[in-house]
């Protein structure tokens, strides 16, 4: 016997046809309206097993005996817990020479601290054992911030011990800069040129007058025209350049203008990722008021919705993303983000809050988790009310830890916006009607 | 100060109860607390059990004593819930490849005719495998091996009887053992057999490829071993084992003995384990495993099998073992894991003649315990079962989530969960309980070398 699968989602896509969509096995297909009836009766309706199979093989269709879910926990939790790789996010320096007023860590003002090369070579030595214990084939080191380029000394420091140990034990570094852009000149981009590799994400807010007001320097004058000559530099370089653009209330129906002006400058060939500035993140920072900010209330799938139809029409393209059973990778087990102090967070966005620490890395270089670490790394969508019999959890696997902190005050709750699923149906029309245009 | 439910102590904490605290009456009066999540032991007074029970009633507890039932697990952080912590661990260990083991079926076929078979003794399925799927099997191995990122690859040889094909086996073993190798991976193979092919030409061929354990299994003495593990043709076989022990004494294959145990033989193992000695085979490590039924085929023998609550005999028998100068191997509960058993683990496969893989050895040839099927290419093409399998979740099983053993138990036998529950999300332990008891009580003998009284009294652990 067979039954629908409980994660199929049909589309309406005009006259007697429907998308299907299951978000488990990521398939689609067009059908009518008589074989989507057929599907949500299945199990009391006779169909041919022709059709049962190429059902099955689109996991529209299950056996009756079958429970899905369990092969959802199985990939969830074989991705959480991975070894593959293993990722290391490094808070550089706590300074920045910006002074954003949305930084959820309180634009460099209530921490300063930079890492001291000793921090840095503690950290090399735990990346080693870190990466050894898990014979992971690559890894992935995050310069972050504040801002990273206000101490090169110890991202050199790291880089260097840890680039000729990775070659040695052939395993894979991937390095990513992850800066405010505004510091890159031709003698960085050499020095960073001589690891394999790398990548930066320059981030813009909306067009020059807003990104200006926006993303300021310390001194109030904009920081625009410096991130587009270091675009220029990185696109002739080995770096691989990102443009990563934030959208909150007020930019995001400045996008397309945004991407008409870096399109003037020839750019548009460089792959761009959205940050969304989201309430639980800028809430997170303890210097900032609570209701100033023009935070986006919506998913980043609602957002993605909207706006991937604009990046497409002006030419850009997203960052190639994978499918993923976990809702972002700093959930994993293999993750680390580790700031100046050696205290250990589990998400760059609630770096310095130490009452979310997980852990802290001793001075001989070993992870000493609190009980937090493994709280939140239990948390489990198929123990969530709300998740476990979603349509939508095997794409959005329970959500954002933080989101469900904040909202609940446990990392046990549900961590989206509950406007995913309509933005999910505008994305499947959208593939829909590239599918359709790539065939004509 | 006061201490409890609502206050808050020293460190700026409310503290709980653990939940894996376990008490036991000495006979001088005082108390064993041990605690199964961190494996630590302490002896408390009367006044102080008291305490500990009544602790989040309010007791009054002394800040220095606080302490230590802090450091000992006893007592912890209001929000912390341990099961978590274990849920964690046991993800982590289902899903570290650092080690890639697979047991290899040559065959289904048996030249014994052992009564309480499981497998029905080579005559429900003899198939062996063919040249075509040693190939796939190869491939697999080599597939998921890379994938894996292994630094060790074992190989087991399991069956029915795997010499009856040992050309199946040394022909993997010869392909296997220089591929692994030369990508500097470590490679080990080893042999679970009835014992009685070997010759000393095939025990040679076998340590050319690294070949570094041989499992044979005795029931008993002679008597008891006799009556039930016969070849097909009704002969005996002890005899006959004990000269092939003889010859592997002396090799690099380092045998090794598994003791079956039921209602028939249990009260004979002293015997054995004199005539064992008497013929010099007492450097061999030794594991003790009860029959039990695990699949239909074997269901006559129910009634020989020793039951849950006598498996407290094992401890009995592991002591008289040791007193008799053994080694005795650890048992699962007993080893440093979160798993009860190396099957859940993700790199950890078992492959039959056809080229079907499965999870546990007591699933092999029922196939809707298959987790996959190895297709020409060398990759599995997955099955419900796999998902299934793999999904088990201990916490999320009532008998176990609230058990004060799961710490050291992890939710048992994936086969014997299902054989007595059928269905994989159930329990799977077997007097595991009963046996902590007695752990523990050798733990006080070893540490405070007082001998104490057999019976311990006040474990809150009720066999369900």
């Amino acid at each position: 016997m067979v039954r629908q699968s409980k994660y199929n989602v049909f589309v309406p896509v005009g006259g007697n046809e429907y998308i299907l969509y299951n978000t488990l096995a990521n398939s689609m297909a067009v059908i009518d309206q008589e074989l989507k009836d057929a599907i949500q009766k299945a199990g009391t309706l006779q169909l041919p097993y022709y059709i049962i199979k190429e059902l099955k093989e689109l996991g529209a269709l299950v056996d009756d005996s079958f429970d899905e879910t369990r092969m959802f926990r199985c990939k969830h939790y074989e991705q959480k817990y991975t070894t593959d790789y293993t990722s290391f996010t490094l808070i550089i320096t706590y300074a920045c020479n910006l002074a954003c007023p949305y930084c959820s860590q309180g634009a460099g003002e209530a921490l300063t601290e930079p890492m001291s090369g000793e921090t840095a070579d503690i950290i090399a030595k735990f990346i080693k054992k870190e990466v050894e214990k898990n014979c992971s084939s690559l890894m992935y080191i995050v310069l972050f911030g504040g801002e990273p380029l206000l101490n090169t000394e110890a991202c050199f420091r790291i880089l260097d011990s840890l680039q000729p140990w990775a070659k040695e034990k052939g395993i894979g570094l991937s390095v990513e800069v992850s800066s405010n852009g505004t510091l890159w000149n031709e003698e960085l981009i050499d020095k960073f040129s001589n690891y394999d590799l790398v990548s930066t994400h320059i981030p813009f807010h909306g067009p020059r007058e807003v990104h200006n007001r926006k993303r300021p320097f310390r001194d109030g004058s904009g920081t625009f025209g410096r991130l587009i000559d270091a675009l220029i530099m990185l696109k002739r370089s080995s770096i691989q350049p990102y443009i990563c653009i934030n959208v909150d209330r007020e930019s995001f129906d400045q996008v397309e203008e945004l991407l008409t002006s870096l399109k003037k400058y020839g750019l548009q060939d460089i792959p761009i990722d959205i940050e969304r500035i989201s309430t639980e993140k800028v809430c997170l920072s303890s210097t900032l008021p609570k209701s100033s900010f023009a935070c986006l209330s919506q998913s980043r799938a609602a957002a993605m919705s909207e706006l991937l139809p604009i990046l497409k029409r002006n030419g850009f393209r997203m960052q190639p993303q994978r499918r993923s059973y976990l809702h972002c990778s700093e959930v994993a087990y293999n993750h680390y983000t580790i700031d100046p102090f050696l205290d250990v967070y589990k998400c760059w966005h609630i770096v310095g809050l130490r009452d979310r620490r997980v852990g802290i890395i001793s001075g001989d270089g070993k992870f000493e988790p609190e009980y937090r670490y493994f709280d939140l790394l239990s948390r489990d969508p198929l123990q969530i009310k709300e998740c476990k019999d979603c349509v939508l959890l095997p794409l959005c696997c329970g959500g954002c830890f933080n989101r469900a902190l904040f909202e609940f005050g446990t990392f046990h709750g549900p961590g989206c916006y509950g406007d995913e699923e309509q933005a999910l149906r505008e994305m499947i029309k959208e593939t829909y009607r590239d599918i359709q245009n790539s065939c004509e | 100060m006061k201490y409890g439910n609502a206050t808050i102590v020293a460190g700026g904490y409310t503290m709980k109860l653990s939940r894996y605290n376990l008490l036991f009456r000495l006979p001088e009066g005082e108390y064993i607390l041990y605690n199964t999540f961190a494996g630590s032991m302490a002896i408390v007074d009367q006044e102080l059990k008291k305490a500990i029970q009544e602790f989040e009633e309010g007791a009054n507890i002394p800040p220095e004593i606080l302490k230590i039932l802090k450091k000992l697990g006893a007592i912890i952080e209001d929000d912390v819930d341990e099961r978590r912590i274990l849920k964690c661990m046991r993800e982590r260990e289902k899903y570290d490849t650092e080690v890639s083991t697979f047991t290899i079926l040559p065959t289904y076929a048996c030249n014994f005719a052992c009564s309480y078979c499981y497998q029905g003794a080579g005559e429900v399925l003899a198939n062996s495998m063919a040249n075509r799927t040693i190939h796939r099997v190869v491939r697999f191995v080599q597939n998921e091996v890379e994938k894996n990122r292994s630094r060790k690859v074992e190989i087991i040889f399991y069956g029915g009887e795997p010499l009856l094909r040992s050309k199946v086996c040394l022909s993997l073993l010869s392909i296997l053992c220089p591929l692994i190798e030369d990508r500097g991976i470590e490679f080990q193979s080893r042999l679970v057999t009835n014992g009685s092919l070997f010759s000393p030409q095939l025990i040679k061929e076998f340590e050319k490829y690294g070949c570094n354990n041989v499992q044979i299994t005795l029931h008993g003495p002679k008597e008891t071993h006799d009556k039930v593990r016969i070849s097909k043709d009704g002969k005996p076989t002890y005899d006959l084992l004990m000269d092939v022990l003889e010859l592997l004494k002396y090799s690099k294959l380092s045998p090794s003995i598994c003791i079956n145990v039921d209602k028939e033989n249990v009260s004979r193992i002293g015997d054995l384990l004199d005539d064992l000695k008497a013929r010099g085979f007492q450097s061999l490590p030794i594991a003790f495993s009860p029959v039990l039924p695990v699949t239909n085929v074997c269901q006559d023998y129910a009634p020989l099998c020793l039951s849950e609550r006598e498996m407290v005999l094992f401890r009995d028998l592991e002591r008289l073992a040791k007193n008799k100068g053994f080694y005795v191997s650890p048992r699962s509960g007993e080893r440093r894991s979160y798993l009860y058993c190396d099957i859940y683990r993700k790199s950890n496969y078992t492959i039959d003649p056809f080229g079907d893989v499965y999870k546990c050895w007591n699933f092999v040839g029922q196939k809707e315990h298959r987790i996959g099927v190895i297709n020409e290419l060398g990759e599995m093409e997955i099955e419900d079962s796999y998902w299934d399998i793999m999904s088990r979740d201990p916490s999320q099983i009532k008998e176990c989530s609230n058990c004060k053993i799961l710490p050291l138990c992890h939710g048992g036998c994936l086969s014997r969960a299902y054989f007595r529950f059928n269905s994989y999300y159930a329990r799977g332990c077997y007097g595991e309980g009963l046996l902590i008891k007695d752990m523990i009580t050798d733990l006080y003998r070893d540490i405070s070398n007082k001998p104490i009284a057999e019976d311990l009294e006040g474990c809150s652990f009720k066999l369900s």
